[in-house]
């Protein structure tokens, strides 16, 4: 349904997007992960047609979108990072107005705008400034903008940054529910790993620049399964218990955690055994000992040796 | 475009301080300036009616029944004395000066009083009541007449006590009365050289320094030239602001928003001209309308004057849009706000200066006048006050076509740099 195919974007002295692959199938949720910098941002501007790329192509029903922008405009609905909407301007006042640049009018436009209010959950309070909203609501807003000509494909750029647990609860589950019951189709760009694990069917990863990963979650945290995490919380950290971990054979990664150290290892079973002898080599009180399933942060932990919110 | 230019109208209007430098600030300004600087603008002191008090002690019967006697007293024949009388009755200075001061068009300017006792003038003057107090004294009209077919040394004098606190107003009168005097004993030495003949006293009314107005146009009040000068001025802010407004829709990416949305470029942009053309309208009409009601500066104009008016305000709004278009059509071009941040910050002042917002530019140099008719607002402001002076439409149209020319320039050269595709 949308594919994007070697797409490159390179600026004058960077490479923002570096050769990317991905597709959406019709009625998919699909997450962009990576963390800051990655080059989400980018891909997703070119897919929506907003920037040009320096080479590949993005296609819509197997049209390319890049020279008819008007294939994709009227059937894409594009939710900013940021707040792209009038401060001074009531919530009402927003949506009529992008309503009627949508082609809406009249009573179809009202009826359209009460919708998708209540969808959002903002009725009550749409006569009020955008400017008056708290950061959640103002997030809301953003949403219910792209979803008042009801298109296919909904394309989010970090609909959640710097908002409330509870907006973050409430814009999951609305996104949820836009994919699963009204079949839209979902491209959700996060550099929160949990948001991608509850939504998308299918993930892809990125970091600069470039997919290093993709799959459904299973498929990816596959890379893990012959790999375990275990976390050792220490009454206090040594570097030289970390060293001495390092250069036990099965161990792959040792990462400092607040706790103490998160250790990436072949699965083997004397590996609990080995890190409590060089607990008492070093001289170190362990406090706690925890085999973890892989998580996609593992996973992108794995993939790059960085956190994603590094 | 009705829906862009509604929501620019809304946003405008709800920022406060947009507010106040669109419409607060340009009407502060006309209030300050139109007060202060009146007399430099118009070229004439608008004085309202001065009351003076008059206090008459002289006798002009008795003056002139002395003066005969004098005559006798001298040993002149009386076929001489008879001659002298008759010459004497039409030249009594008192009288000349009094059919002087109750001249229908000098009542316009001065409110006379007279007094019956002089205390009562001096308590008056006191009081503020009055600004000057003119006493013709006992006996003027025989000293008078003895300094004039005697060639007596004058022994008496008109009287003149005025305020300190009302100097101009106070100066009128005194200049009045020197003038009156220059004039009197001008015309006085005539009619003797003249043996006697008795002429006609009149009296010039330029003379007693009233406004003349040398060229064929109407004045210009202070409070025209500052509505005018402000509005021309403050108007080109309204492109300043739709650019400004145009690159926080693009840095907020609302811009890029209305573009996914459907909105072609090109049509935003035109939409912006129309925004910027109709928000200097409203801004204008609503200045002028003000100024008008508070200051009655437009007051008493024909229809044929409002058209005018009507005119040259669209073409300035006009030519304001195609302002905003080439600020917009850069600042979106660049993403960067710099452009619109010098055009209020600094070309503003230097056009508006150059327009003659500030002060008349044709008394500082007619070099600055003409290059000023070269920039919107100077030959718009130029239209305006031809329009004032009682021009004609016709001989003011084509500075209207050069402004629209200007216009077609800045909307052509906005087109070209404005990017057509993905710029957001």
């Amino acid at each position: 349904m949308f594919e994007v195919e070697e797409l490159r974007k390179k600026f004058k002295t960077t490479t923002a997007v570096d050769g990317v692959n991905l597709y959406l199938e019709k009625g998919e949720s699909v997450g962009l992960l990576g963390p800051n910098g990655a080059g989400k941002s980018t891909t997703i501007s070119m897919m929506s047609t907003l920037l040009s790329p320096t080479d590949g192509d993005v296609r819509y029903n197997g049209k390319s979108i890049l020279k008819q922008p008007e294939i994709i405009r009227p059937v894409l609905g594009m939710v900013p990072q940021e707040i792209a909407l009038y401060e001074e301007l009531t919530a009402l006042e927003n949506m009529k107005f992008f309503g009627r640049v949508y082609g809406l009018s009249g009573k179809k436009l009202d009826n359209k705008v009460a919708e998708v209010l209540e969808l959002v959950g903002l009725e009550d309070r749409k006569k009020d400034k955008i400017k008056n909203y708290s950061g959640g609501m103002k997030r809301r807003i953003n949403i219910a903008v792209a979803l008042l000509h009801e298109p296919e494909v909904l394309i989010m750029d970090e609909p959640t940054v710097g908002i409330d647990p509870q907006s973050r609860s409430y814009i999951l589950e609305m996104v949820k529910n836009l994919n699963r019951e009204k079949g839209m189709t979902v491209l959700y760009t996060s550099h929160y790993m949990e948001e991608v694990e509850k939504l998308c069917d299918r993930i892809y990863i990125m970091d600069h620049g470039q997919v290093i990963a993709s799959g459904t979650k299973s498929e990816l945290k596959s890379i893990l399964s012959s790999e375990e995490t275990v976390l050792v919380e220490l009454q206090q950290k040594q570097v030289g218990f970390a060293d001495q971990l390092s250069e036990l054979d099965v161990v792959q990664k040792v990462i400092e955690v607040e706790q103490g150290f998160k250790i990436i290892a072949t699965k083997a079973d004397q590996l609990l055994a080995d890190i409590f002898d060089v607990a008492k080599r070093e001289q170190v009180q362990i406090i706690g000992i925890h085999v973890q399933t892989p998580t996609l942060e593992d996973v992108f932990l794995h993939l790059t040796g960085r956190k994603l919110r590094d | 475009m009705w829906n862009i230019f509604k929501k620019d109208l809304l946003t405008i209007s709800r920022d406060r301080s947009e507010v106040i430098m669109l419409l607060g600030m340009p009407f502060i300004l006309i209030s300050i300036l139109g007060f202060a600087l009146g007399g430099l603008i118009e070229g004439e002191t608008s004085i309202s009616q001065i009351p003076v008090a008059l206090v008459i002690e002289n006798d002009q019967e008795a003056d002139l029944a002395d003066f005969e006697a004098l005559l006798l007293e001298q040993g002149i024949p009386s076929e001489a004395i008879e001659e002298i009388v008759a010459g004497a009755k039409g030249a009594d200075p008192a009288q000349v000066f009094l059919d002087l001061l109750e001249d229908p068009e000098l009542e316009e300017l001065i409110g006379l009083t007279t007094y019956e006792q002089a205390a009562d003038a001096a308590a008056d003057l006191e009081a503020d009541e009055v600004v000057a107090v003119i006493t013709i004294p006992k006996q003027f009209s025989y000293h008078a007449l003895a300094s004039i077919f005697l060639n007596e040394e004058p022994e008496s004098v008109i009287e003149l006590a005025v305020q300190d606190r009302e100097q101009i107003r106070a100066s009128v009168i005194e200049n009045l009365i020197q003038t009156f005097t220059d004039r009197y004993n001008l015309e006085t030495s005539i009619l003797v050289a003249n043996d006697g003949e008795p002429i006609e006293a009149s009296f010039a009314e330029q003379d007693f320094g009233q406004v003349t107005t040398v060229s064929r146009a109407k004045p210009v009040t202070a409070f025209q030239y500052y509505t005018i000068g402000m509005a021309a001025m403050f108007a080109l802010y309204v492109g300043a602001t739709v650019s400004a407004n145009a690159f926080k829709e693009k840095d907020t990416h609302v811009f890029a928003r209305l573009i996914m949305a459907g909105e072609r470029p090109l049509r935003y942009l035109t939409s912006k001209a129309i925004a910027a053309t109709i928000l200097t309208f409203m801004q204008l009409t609503i200045l002028f309308s003000l100024s008008n009601l508070l200051f009655g500066t437009f007051s008493g104009q024909s229809s044929k004057y409002w058209l005018g008016m009507f005119i040259i305000t669209f073409t300035f709004s006009f030519v304001i849009g195609g302002l905003a278009t080439l600020l917009t059509a850069i600042t979106l071009q660049s993403s960067q706000d710099t452009v619109s941040g010098i055009f209020s910050g600094g070309v503003v002042t230097i056009l508006a200066f150059l327009g003659g917002s500030f002060t008349p530019v044709e008394q500082i140099s007619p070099f600055i006048r003409a290059l000023g008719n070269w920039t919107p607002n100077g030959a718009i402001m130029t239209a305006y006050m031809q329009l004032i002076q009682g021009f004609e439409l016709t001989s003011i149209m084509p500075l209207l076509y050069r402004v629209i020319v200007m216009a077609v320039v800045l909307i052509v050269i906005a087109l070209i740099i404005f990017p057509k595709r993905r710029i957001a």
